[in-house]
């Protein structure tokens, strides 16, 4: 097992490192004068001048590349023109909010996403399947930005079940004392009930939809592979011995759908990175998602090349963790074979 | 075993089986694809200028006069809608077949040649795949200055990956088919062969893969434009009107998002739709 | 009394029509071991499907009755299959580690089917189990208890599966094909390992096989079977030496120790394969001796003692 799992971080640090390469040279490759494009549009010569200099762009490349490995591997990436913060500084105050919405984002998709693949196997061919194929179909060719604006004018404007999407607390509320980052959290241990529900209620909407538009390809693969297993010879054998019926979907099907199942966690871990930059600009999330976009719009390139850095490093992790929660699921994978 | 092999060929004879709805699904794919094209082609023709600007006829509903209603300037949203069709369906195609055409050459050539080469390109693979969904994308526009072709190249290299595997597996086996000595021995050099005969015989698979990715092409590509980088309004594209139509939905005007958003929907569900049927048919 | 009981048992494919099986009829006694023997593609797997309620979706019981135990199998005009008679028949199937669980260990398996079946405790169905265990042969269950079905041969998957089968105390045992797949000297172990099990009275085996030998030394009674339709049924030691039905005849030419003789029929029987949609006899197209009648009409069982010959033409002398 253990060398296994060297060889899967040994391979994954080299896709890091070949990452973080290829955002070195479009950064710097790409046509566009990086020094320009940062200076943005009422940049003067001497402002692009000084830009040029501050960032070490008239440097050879190779130097300014030794610089930037040098800088990554401190955790130094780069430092934002517009709040003046170095970016991993930025990066960690905008976490929080981030994941506070990602995580409940994420228990709502697997929730979805396993609940809509198990039914639509365990009643296969009949309305139940066809309504989830319907949604799958429907769900995955649906603009995300698209779906959440008309979530918002029905059930924000029109029936009032959510409130506005204007971030985390509504207007005029101030937040509690930071713990954890977590609002919900710090309202609970600050011990104030309505501010808690009130962050609550504010994350709902958001959250919902990031989960729904993530469980796509999860209820997939899951209904797949449920109806996989549940027509497996195990399983029949299983029917023949007259074992529950609650026991054979539980221990026959999704037991035995499990790995496949986990590997689509991926899947939803890179919808929901994506996901998060559009919601967060939608609901106005003080997130690292609306960071990028403010950054993108205002051509501050460190900051887009820190985000695409951490989000590509943790990306990676991921799927490695996923790999690894795959290989263990599944007792026919003998590691001491495999590594 | 017998009894399967009676009950498959029972199936057909049974209405709105599973059979037929692979083929329900492609044939209403492309009649969705071609009234989309249609309208697109010949929209424009019959429709008011989509970017002519009526200052006294601004957010008006859906109605006689405007089918779609009118956005803020007064524009009419069914022209800008229906002239959208064009724009996003030629970049999602293109950026789909440029995709398949350069993953595919690049997977041929990792297969073929192997060894360093292979290991290159596997790893500048992964790299790729470390970017979920238009992170690259997002990247790639925002080092070249908002563009939309260098959107179009984000979008584009973003969408390689599946190509480059898929065409990688099978030159691996192409490899090993014996035509290949054949053909060396006839005197062809490494690049003969690669276009010769590797990449005819394993552009079949891909084919497939282009029409769904055309579908998430467009999605991507309307997504940037919606965060503001790509497509620069005035231009009509789903994703900006829909950006645009932002600020009119906290308003309760809800019909400057809704209208292209529906039709990039039903864009996207056509490509899928297909794609799922011409995998269906392929492997039936 | 019989233990199983069939009587006229169609087996159809709802959608076109096709019947699988046609007016199978089966009797088992307490204490006996029946052969069903028949080619592939003749219908075997699906009686015991049938029998089991594990029929494939789009294939259904469409005439006969079937009883296990007094028990009747089918109910109702739609003859749906009653789950609780389960409690009297159970299920070995060939290709064992693909019956198994292949993500829990072969104790917890065994273990759930004792406490939802026999209601037992945690520890008393651990011990059962291992008691089960070591009936079927195995001489370690403690290891094997603790295995998943990938870490066994197959040969222990098989005893594992004949345990389970056991646990579950039904009278009835259907072993469809149960040692295909399996090394030769594996086969004689499981083969003799049955037949041990039946010494314990009370029991039936139906043995649903391709294989002639394994019919020659384990079963006291053969049915054969082609094209879903049963051709000729009797003690197993008179049909290997007294065959009537040519079907019968042709296939116990093709045994390794058959002496040619001139009363072969093996090379006037054409090739052919079966047409389940025929109204007469399914061996008709094939058969040397084959009438207008026999396309026509099924065959009628002609009955002598414990020998009966589906037949229009050939009977028992």
């Amino acid at each position: 097992m253990t060398r296994y799992l060297l060889r899967r971080l040994l391979s994954s640090a080299i896709t890091i490192a070949v990452m973080a390469v290829l955002v070195f040279f479009a950064s710097r490759v790409l046509p566009g004068d990086p020094a320009v494009i940062r200076a943005g549009n009422d940049a003067t010569p001497e402002l692009i001048a000084r830009i040029r200099a501050e960032h070490g762009l008239d440097l050879p490349l190779y130097e300014q590349f030794f610089h930037y490995v040098g800088g990554l591997l401190h955790g130094d990436l780069g430092t934002s023109v517009r709040t003046g913060n170095p970016v991993s500084a930025d990066l960690l105050t905008f976490l929080p909010a981030t994941l506070e919405l990602s995580l409940l984002a994420f228990v709502v998709a697997v929730l979805i996403g396993v609940t809509v693949g198990t039914v639509a196997a365990a009643r296969a061919g009949q309305w139940p399947d066809a309504v989830a194929r319907g949604f799958t179909a429907v769900g995955g060719s649906m603009p995300s930005f698209w779906l959440a604006l008309m979530a918002i004018f029905v059930l924000v404007y029109s029936l009032g079940l959510f409130p506005s999407p204007v971030g985390r607390l509504p207007l005029g509320t101030s937040a509690p004392p930071r713990h954890t980052g977590f609002l919900t959290i710090d309202a609970l241990i600050a011990g104030d009930g309505a501010l808690a529900t009130s962050a609550l209620a504010q994350l709902a909407l958001p959250a919902l939809l990031l989960g729904m538009l993530s469980s796509i390809a999860l209820a997939r693969i899951t209904r797949t592979a449920m109806i996989d297993a549940l027509s497996a010879s195990h399983t029949r054998a299983a029917r023949g011995l007259n074992l529950g019926r609650r026991h054979i979907l539980l221990q026959e099907g999704f037991r035995n759908a499990l790995p496949t199942i986990i590997t689509s966690m991926g899947f939803v871990a890179g919808h929901l990175i994506a996901g998060n930059i559009i919601v967060e600009q939608i609901f106005s999330w003080p997130g690292i998602g609306r960071y990028l976009s403010t950054a993108i719009s205002q051509s501050d390139l460190d900051v887009v090349q820190g985000f695409v850095i951490v989000v590509g490093v943790s990306y990676v992790l991921i799927n490695l963790v996923v790999d690894l929660l795959y290989v263990v699921s599944d007792p026919r994978i003998d590691l001491r074979r495999a590594g | 075993m017998t009894t399967a092999r009676m009950l498959a060929s029972a199936r057909p004879r049974r209405l709105a089986r599973l059979c037929g709805r692979g083929d329900l699904g492609l044939r209403l794919g492309l009649l969705l694809l071609a009234v989309l094209v249609l309208i697109g082609l010949v929209g424009p023709l019959l429709l008011p200028d989509p970017n002519a600007t009526a200052a006294g006829q601004s957010l008006l509903p859906p109605g006689p006069d405007h089918l779609f209603g009118t956005d803020r300037y007064g524009r009419d949203l069914l022209a800008r809608t229906v002239a959208a069709i064009r724009l996003d369906l030629v970049l999602g195609i293109g950026v789909a077949v440029a995709a398949m055409l350069l993953g595919s050459l690049l997977g041929a050539v990792a297969g073929y040649l192997g060894g360093i080469v292979d290991e290159v390109v596997m790893r500048f693979t992964d790299a790729l795949l470390a970017f979920p969904g238009f992170v690259l994308a997002l990247m790639v526009v925002a080092f070249t200055g908002n563009s939309l072709v260098f959107m179009a190249v984000g979008v584009t290299i973003g969408s390689m990956p599946h190509f480059i595997r898929l065409s990688r597996a099978r030159a691996l086996s192409e490899r090993e088919l014996d035509y290949i000595p054949a053909s060396k021995l006839a005197g062809s050099g490494s690049g003969g062969i690669i276009f010769g005969h590797i990449m005819p015989n394993t552009i079949g698979a891909p084919l497939i893969q282009t029409t769904v990715t055309a579908g998430w092409a467009i999605l991507d590509i309307a997504a940037l434009s919606f965060l503001g980088v790509g497509v620069q309004p005035p231009t009509a594209e789903w994703g900006t009107m829909i950006s645009e139509g932002y600020s009119e939905i906290l308003t309760g005007k809800w019909w400057p998002a809704f209208f292209p958003g529906l039709f990039m929907l039903i864009a996207v569900l056509a490509f899928q739709l297909i794609g799922d049927g011409l995998s269906k048919w392929k492997n039936s | 009394m019989s233990l199983l009981a069939v009587d006229d048992l169609d087996l159809r494919i709802a959608r076109s029509g096709q019947t699988l099986l046609r007016d199978v009829t089966v009797s088992i006694e307490r204490g006996s071991i029946v052969g069903l023997v028949g080619e592939s593609g003749s219908g075997k797997s699906m009686f015991s499907l049938a029998l089991m309620g594990l029929l494939p979706d789009g294939v259904e019981v469409s005439a006969g009755t079937a009883e296990v135990a007094g028990r009747p199998i089918f109910r109702g005009a739609s003859r749906s299959y009653d789950t609780a008679v389960r409690d009297r028949i159970a299920l070995v199937s060939q290709n064992p580690r693909a019956a198994l669980n292949p993500t829990m260990r072969i104790g917890k398996q065994m273990v759930r089917v004792l406490r939802q079946r026999r209601r037992m405790g945690k520890i008393q169905a651990r011990d059962e189990a291992r008691e089960l265990l070591r009936k079927v042969g195995i001489s370690d269950p403690l290891r094997v208890e603790r295995a998943y079905p990938h870490q066994l041969s197959g040969g222990m998957c098989q005893r594992v599966v004949i345990a389970m089968a056991l646990s579950v105390q039904a009278p009835v045992l259907i072993a469809d094909e149960p040692t295909t797949g399996l090394d030769v000297t594996i086969q004689a172990q499981i083969l003799l390992l049955l037949k041990e099990l039946m010494a314990d009275g009370d029991r039936a085996v139906l043995m649903v096989t391709h294989d002639l030998a394994v019919v020659s030394s384990m079963c006291d009674q053969v049915i054969i079977l082609y094209g879903g339709q049963v051709m000729e049924v009797g003690p197993t030691q008179d049909i290997f030496h007294d065959p009537v039905h040519p079907y019968t005849r042709f296939l116990l030419e093709s045994l390794e120790d058959h002496v040619p003789s001139a009363d072969d029929i093996g090379d006037r029987v054409t090739e052919s394969s079966v047409d389940f949609s025929l109204a007469g006899c399914r061996f008709a197209k094939r058969c040397p001796f084959s009438t207008d009648l026999c396309h026509r009409e099924p065959p009628l069982a002609r009955r002598s003692g414990t020998r009966t010959v589906n037949c229009h033409h050939r009977g028992v002398s």
